[in-house]
C-alpha cells in the first residue's frame, strides 16, 4: 500500500514541474547556505585553534600565581627566576614537550618622531621560541632573530602602520622589570606575517639577551610556554603539574590555551548559536515553501482527495500521500542544496574569500587572517540533507491535515 | 436480499444560524440486483440521500443499514473500510486522478484492497475490456473524451466487485448520445453481473433506464414506482 502511495506522490510531483522545481531551488539555496556557512565557520574555528596554539599561547604556559591573576596587564614584577626557568626547561625535556621562556613588555613604539603605537614587545630566546611558535616560518622580509640579536622583529601590520622598513630604527618606550622608564632604539631585522591577527597587530619580538641587558630581566621570564608533541593537552599538563610539585615550584601555576583564548572560545560558542539561527532561517524557507506549495496542491486536488476517500482510502494514507510528495520536494531540494553547497564550499576551500579591505583593522575574535577559507564537513552535509527532507515532511502535515479535515461531501462539491 | 435500508432518515445542514432540512423521514429498502433511479428537481435531496447511503455523510436522525451493518455508530476509518469493500461511486465530474493512466486509475482501487500486482493487472485489463476501453489503457484522463472518462469512472466503481454502485447524475456532463451509451453500460452490467445500481438524475430520458424510480421532493419521498416500460438494452 505505502509503496503505491509513494509512487502516486512522486507522480503528483510532475503535475506542476515549475512549481516543484522553484520550491526545491528555494530549499536547495537554504541547504547550500547551511553547508557553506558551516564549512567557513568550521574552518574559522579550527584555524583559530591552530593559530592560538601555534602563534599566540602554545598549548599551555607556566607562570607565577600573581601573573595569572593579573595576566591581562602583563606584569613584569612577578617573574620566574633564572634557576627556575632552567628547571622548567628540564621539565619540558622530561615530558617530551618544547618550552620557551617569554617576557612581555607593554611598550609604545614609534618611528621618525611619529606618535607612538602600543605594542607588546616579547623578549624571547629565538632558538627555543622557534620550536614552540611558528613565527620563524612566517618571516616575509629580512631574517628571524638570532639568540644574540640586538634588533627587533616586527609584523607586516606594524610595518604598514608605522611606515617602517628593514634596517630602520624603531623607538621603543617601555619600563624595565624594576619599573624604570627605558627607551630603546632598535633596528628592524625581520618582518613576519602570521595568519593570527592578534599576534600581527600587537606583538613585536626582541632577543632575551637584549632584554637581560636593557630591560633588566637577567635570565628571568614572566612565563614559560609549552608545546606538547601531540594535540592532547591534558596528559602533558598533568605531568608538568606533577613535576612542578616535585621540583618544589609551588609558587608557579599553569594556564591552558583555552583559558588564554577565552574571548575566542566565547565566540566559538556564539558560533554554535549562529548556526542555530541559520538552521532556523532555513526552516522558515523550507516551511514557507512547502506549506505554500502543498496548500496549493491540496486546494487544486480537493475533488481527487474526496474521490480517494470515497473509494475507501483511509485518511492516514491521504495524509501520507502529501507527506511523501513533500519528501520528494525535500529530496530534490536537498540534492540541489548539496550540489550547490559543494560548489560554493569547494571555491572557499581552494580559493578563499578575500576580506582584506573589510577586515584590515577589525578584530572579530577569530584568530584568522583576512582571507577566509572553508573546510569540508561531511557530517553536516549529511545532516543538512536529512534536515531538508525531514522538515519538508514535517511541515507538509499542516496542509495535508486540511485535506482530511474537510467532509468528503464538501471536497466533492469544490469546483 | 436487502442491501440498503433507510429507517426514518433525516438530514439537516447548518447554514450559519439557519438550519436547512435536506431529507425528512426517509424510509427506503433496496434489494440486491435493483437498478434504481432517484429523481427529483434540484435541491430535492438526491445527492444527500446518495451520500448518506454511500457512507460519505451521516444522517442527523434515523439509521442506515448497509449490508447488515448499522452505519450510524461507525468510526471514520470503519466507514472508509465499508466504502472500500462495499460501495462503488460514479460522479458526474468523473473525478479521476489526472497523473495516472486509465489503467493506473482503475488499478489504484485494487491497491487499496491490497491485491497483488498480478491479480490487479489481470482484473484491470478484464474491466477495461468490459467497459469498452480496450486499447485506451495507457491514456491519461485528459486524453480521453467525457464518455470515455465516465467509462473509466464506472470501471473504477466496479473493479472491486461492490455490492452497491452509487452514481450521482452520471450523465449530467455528457451529451445525450454518450449519456445513453453510459446508461446502457450500467444497465448491461446490472443485468449480466447482477450489480445493484442506485443513480440520481433529473433527466427523463435517463429515468427510463431504471426499473424502479424513487421520486423526491423537498427532501421527502413522494413516489416509489416500478418502471415497467420495456427498454431495449443495446449491445455495448
Amino acid at each position: 500500500m505505502i509503496k503505491n502511495i509513494i509512487a502516486l506522490s512522486f507522480k503528483n510531483l510532475k503535475r506542476h514541474t515549475k512549481r516543484t522545481v522553484i520550491t526545491s531551488i528555494a530549499i536547495g539555496v537554504g541547504i547550500a547556505m547551511l553547508i557553506w556557512v558551516d564549512g567557513i565557520l568550521k574552518w574559522a574555528d579550527d584555524e583559530s585553534k591552530r593559530n592560538l596554539i601555534g602563534y599566540e599561547n602554545g598549548n599551555f604556559l607556566v607562570c607565577t600565581k600573581e601573573f595569572k591573576e593579573d595576566r591581562k596587564n602583563l606584569p613584569v614584577d612577578t617573574v620566574i627566576s633564572k634557576e627556575d626557568v632552567k628547571k622548567l626547561l628540564r621539565i619540558a625535556k622530561e615530558t617530551s614537550c618544547f618550552a620557551s621562556p617569554r617576557t612581555g613588555f607593554r611598550s609604545m613604539v614609534s618611528f621618525n618622531r611619529s606618535f607612538g603605537m602600543p605594542y607588546i614587545v616579547y623578549a624571547i630566546t629565538p632558538s627555543l621560541d622557534s620550536k614552540v611558535f611558528k613565527i620563524k616560518d612566517s618571516i616575509v622580509e629580512g631574517e628571524y632573530l638570532r639568540d644574540d640579536s640586538d634588533g627587533i622583529l616586527i609584523s607586516s601590520y606594524c610595518k604598514r602602520e608605522l611606515e617602517v622598513g628593514l634596517g630602520d630604527y624603531l623607538t621603543v618606550e617601555t619600563r624595565t622589570r624594576y619599573n624604570t622608564y627605558q627607551v630603546l632604539n632598535l633596528k628592524v631585522v625581520g618582518i613576519y606575517e602570521t595568519p593570527d591577527p592578534v599576534v600581527d597587530r600587537n606583538q613585536l619580538f626582541v632577543s632575551s639577551k637584549l632584554a637581560d641587558k636593557d630591560l633588566q630581566t637577567e635570565g628571568t621570564a614572566t612565563m614559560v610556554v609549552f608545546k606538547t608533541p601531540t594535540e592532547k593537552n591534558m596528559p602533558y599538563l598533568n605531568q608538568v603539574k606533577n613535576l612542578l610539585k616535585k621540583y618544589k615550584l609551588s609558587y608557579l601555576t599553569t594556564i591552558t590555551w583555552q583559558e588564554m583564548g577565552a574571548d575566542y572560545l566565547t565566540l566559538s560558542k556564539t558560533k554554535k548559536g549562529g548556526s542555530g539561527i541559520i538552521i532556523l532561517f532555513i526552516f522558515v524557507i523550507v516551511a514557507v515553501g512547502i506549506v505554500n506549495t502543498m496548500l496549493m496542491a491540496v486546494f487544486e486536488r480537493m475533488k481527487e482527495i474526496g474521490m480517494l476517500r470515497a473509494l475507501g482510502m483511509r485518511d492516514k494514507y491521504v495524509l501520507w500521500s502529501f507527506i511523501f510528495e513533500s519528501a520528494g520536494i525535500g529530496i530534490l531540494g536537498s540534492i540541489i542544496g548539496l550540489i550547490l553547497g559543494i560548489i560554493l564550499n569547494a571555491y572557499t576551500v581552494y580559493i578563499g574569500i578575500d576580506f582584506s579591505s573589510a577586515m584590515k583593522d577589525m578584530n572579530i575574535g577569530y584568530r584568522v587572517g583576512t582571507i577566509w577559507y572553508s573546510e569540508w564537513n561531511p557530517k553536516m552535509m549529511i545532516m543538512a540533507v536529512i534536515f531538508g527532507v525531514m522538515i519538508s515532511m514535517l511541515v507538509s502535515i499542516i496542509p495535508a491535515r486540511k485535506a482530511i479535515k474537510m467532509e468528503i461531501t464538501d471536497t466533492l462539491r469544490v469546483e | 436480499m436487502t442491501i440498503v435500508e433507510c429507517r426514518n432518515v433525516s438530514k439537516e445542514y447548518k447554514l450559519g444560524k439557519i438550519i436547512v432540512p435536506a431529507l425528512k423521514d426517509i424510509n427506503l429498502t433496496v434489494t440486491k440486483g435493483e437498478f434504481t433511479a432517484i429523481v427529483g428537481p434540484s435541491g430535492s435531496g438526491k445527492t444527500t440521500l446518495l451520500n448518506l447511503i454511500g457512507c460519505l455523510d451521516t444522517p442527523t436522525e434515523g439509521e442506515i443499514i448497509l449490508n447488515g451493518i448499522i452505519v450510524k455508530n461507525q468510526k471514520k476509518d470503519q466507514l472508509a473500510d465499508i466504502r472500500r469493500e462495499n460501495i462503488g461511486f460514479v460522479f458526474q465530474t468523473f473525478n479521476l486522478i489526472p497523473v495516472l493512466t486509465a489503467f493506473e486509475n482503475i488499478e489504484f482501487v485494487l491497491t487499496l484492497k491490497e491485491y497483488d500486482k498480478k491479480k490487479r493487472q489481470e482484473l484491470t485489463l478484464k474491466m477495461l475490456e468490459k467497459v469498452g476501453l480496450k486499447g485506451l489503457e495507457n491514456r491519461k484522463p485528459s486524453e480521453l473524451s467525457g464518455g470515455q472518462q465516465q467509462r473509466v469512472a464506472i470501471a473504477l466503481a466496479l473493479i472491486k466487485s461492490p455490492t452497491l454502485v452509487l452514481a450521482d447524475e452520471p450523465t449530467a456532463n455528457l451529451d445525450s448520445k454518450t449519456g445513453e451509451s453510459i446508461m446502457n453500460l450500467m444497465r448491461d452490467l446490472n443485468e449480466k453481473e447482477g450489480v445493484t445500481f442506485i443513480f440520481s438524475t433529473h433527466d427523463e430520458k435517463v429515468m427510463k433506464f431504471a426499473r424502479r424510480i424513487i421520486k423526491l421532493h423537498d427532501g421527502k419521498i413522494v413516489d416509489d414506482i416500478k418502471n415497467d416500460q420495456e427498454y431495449n438494452c443495446s449491445v455495448i
